[in-house]
């Protein structure tokens, strides 16, 4: 869906149209729920995140004035309600989440033939290394990282989403890989690190 | 430009962000340093395997909590906005009151006998006073988002009760049909509660019951969101619901029934769900069948996935909620004679789609799972690039192709038809909105 038809949609939600904004749901719900996944890594508090940046987004479309796009504007709630669900939570030492156990039942995926299924193996366990190592770092380098290298943004859309200077975004992804790469630990070796 | 220097700029060297001479110093340091050029490659892996990761996929049932989410919240905005001004300012009201007696008692007690100065008003005047423990809500304004919610004054992290509450409402009727399911497989009783028995009175916590003219099998129930209305409900929403059986249902096997709502109104939202009794099982998350609107004198055909594990008279539960006003239907019915596989079977000429297959999915892409179907059974299939991304598990041992193949494509959304001997998968066709 391109720009134009969310200006559209955004319009008649905006005047209480609640069928344009369950079509704009279905166009970024995959999203939102994959951002706060990737923040929390918990499915369920995942799930109630994204529900509560839905509520929250209908609640207050009104004050979206397009200054950025929709989508921005819908990362930041979804940021932002994540952030908040780790700070009211009693932070267990370590939330570790393997690949396979990410949502029960990776590990069984149908095989893909062609697939070199060492590699496969290889590639999943460097997958879990990675996701581990993310949940280590601090909620505001995990942030930057889900939403540059995971979700593909660009520095000055991230700027706005998280509400700091492009700068501090810069600096901040900087620091927060070379806090990844801290956090990988053991791990780094199935990276053909030393 | 010494390691320190360098290691602040890895980022900037990886994305080219680097005015050209800074770039030069920068790559000529990772050349020749070997541990500020071992955590640069490092780094462009780690980047690269974040990249490659895959989104998590979104669980069956989100999209649905969504939607109740989002009822919840309209639900108790509009009875924020049918209370009179003094039930929901009443109590904030009482309580300024109580503080300006308090402080009039408190300036009259300490006014000088000379009655010359007058006692400084307390600090606490110039706020608020706290709400009433238990008292109405006031409207929050607009949910937690400041007002000028947008990229240049965006939304803040602040905690928004209203926002919650409505995802906490639309977890608990969640968590009530999964309570309902598993009472149901424990002992095999009612599907619904008693007080929701066709042929009784509807059991509206406001207390109307059943509204006149209620047909059996529509009961005049809550609006989404869970809480009793203040205002009695108006005129209530009718909403049909009929349910067809499968046509030769077979024991094991993945069989369609369809459910046909229609309503009077134009509703923006139906929540479609339905349960089977403990020898039947609906092969849909949370027996969620449908969520979307349904306009006024459209009827819309939502196929029912389902197998029974014995033969017989199995009966099925369907609720269709919307959040107007009575505007929860519930239906119970009847699915008659499922056999077994080893009783007369109805005609069917046997040939590769009768043929059952013997695999099991376990969260693979729909479009592989049809694929390994269609490939086990011999069978033709059809399907557009890009479709069947969607995410399955399915057990399909013992079960025919064709079957197979549709309940498969069923879970991401998609429909089977036969065209000669080709099996073309397309998207459900949804109602138009």
């Amino acid at each position: 869906m391109n720009p134009s038809d969310h200006a559209g949609l955004i319009a008649r939600a905006q005047a209480s149209d609640r069928e344009a904004f369950d079509r704009l749901v279905d166009e970024t719900h995959s999203m939102a729920y994959a951002t706060a996944y990737r923040l929390i890594g918990d499915a369920d508090a995942a799930c109630d995140a994204t529900q509560e940046a839905y509520v929250r987004a209908y609640s207050s479309l009104h004050t979206f004035r397009g200054n950025s796009s929709f989508s921005t504007w819908l990362y930041r709630i979804v940021v932002n309600v994540s952030l908040d669900v780790l700070r009211r939570r009693t932070r267990a030492p370590e939330r570790l989440m393997l690949v396979d156990e990410e949502h029960g039942e990776h590990a069984v995926e149908v095989a893909d033939p062609s697939a070199d299924p060492q590699a496969d193996v290889e590639r999943r366990e460097r997958q879990a290394a990675v996701l581990r190592a993310l949940q280590r770092v601090s909620d505001d380098h995990r942030a930057v990282l889900v939403l540059f290298d995971l979700n593909g943004l660009a520095y000055e859309e991230i700027a706005a989403i998280l509400g700091v200077p492009l700068g501090t975004v810069k600096s901040r992804l900087n620091r927060a890989r070379l806090a990844l790469r801290d956090a990988l630990g053991v791990d780094a070796e199935l990276f053909g690190v030393p | 430009m010494d390691c320190n220097a360098v290691l602040d700029r890895l980022t900037l060297v990886a994305e080219g962000d680097l005015p050209a001479e800074e770039m030069l110093i920068a790559r000529a340091h990772l050349a020749d340093c070997g541990s500020c050029g071992a955590a640069y490659r490092e780094l462009l892996r780690l980047s690269s395997e974040l990249r490659e990761l895959p989104p998590p996929p979104p669980p069956p049932d989100l999209r649905a909590r969504i939607a109740l989410a989002l009822n919840a919240s309209e639900a108790a905005r509009r009875r924020d906005a049918a209370r009179s001004p003094w039930e929901v300012f009443g109590p904030y009201l009482a309580a300024a009151a109580v503080v300006a007696i308090a402080f009039g008692l408190t300036t009259l007690l300490s006014r000088p006998r000379d009655g010359g100065r007058v006692a400084r008003a307390p600090a606490t005047m110039a706020r608020p006073p706290e709400p009433v423990k238990g008292a109405a809500q006031l409207p929050a304004a607009e949910g937690a988002v400041p007002p000028s919610a947008d990229a240049t004054t965006p939304p803040g992290p602040t905690p928004d009760d209203r926002s919650r509450l409505a995802v906490e409402a639309a977890n608990r009727r969640i968590r009530e049909f999964q309570e309902r399911e598993a009472m149901k497989s424990r002992d095999g009783e009612a599907l619904w509660p008693s007080d929701l028995e066709p042929g009784r009175e509807g059991s509206a916590p406001n207390g109307s019951g059943a509204p006149p003219g209620t047909r059996p099998g529509t009961f005049a129930t809550p609006p989404l969101g869970g809480e009793p209305s203040v205002q009695p409900p108006k005129a209530p929403t009718q909403i049909d619901v009929n349910f067809r059986p499968p046509d030769q249902p077979l024991v094991g096997v993945g069989v369609y029934g369809v459910v046909e709502v229609a309503a009077r109104d134009s509703l923006p939202r139906v929540v479609v769900t339905a349960g089977g009794d403990e020898g039947l099982a609906i092969n849909k998350p949370e027996g969620m069948l449908y969520v979307g609107p349904l306009k006024a004198g459209e009827t819309l055909r939502i196929p029912v996935p389902m197998t029974a594990s014995k033969a017989g008279l199995h009966e099925i539960g369907i609720r269709v909620e919307s959040d107007a006003p009575g505007g929860t239907t519930d239906l119970k019915a009847f699915v008659p004679n499922f056999r077994t596989s080893d009783a007369p079977k109805p005609v069917a000429p046997a040939g590769p789609a009768d043929r059952p297959v013997n695999l099991v999915f376990k969260n693979a892409s729909v479009r592989q799972a049809l694929l390994d179907i269609a490939k086990q059974a011999g069978l033709r299939l059809e399907m557009a690039e890009g479709l069947g991304a969607e995410r399955t598990s399915q057990d399909v041992r013992g079960v025919p192709a064709r079957a197979a193949l549709r309940a498969v494509a069923e879970t991401g959304g998609y429909q089977v038809d036969e065209v000669g001997e080709v099996f073309r998968v397309t998207r459900t066709a949804r109602p138009n909105p």
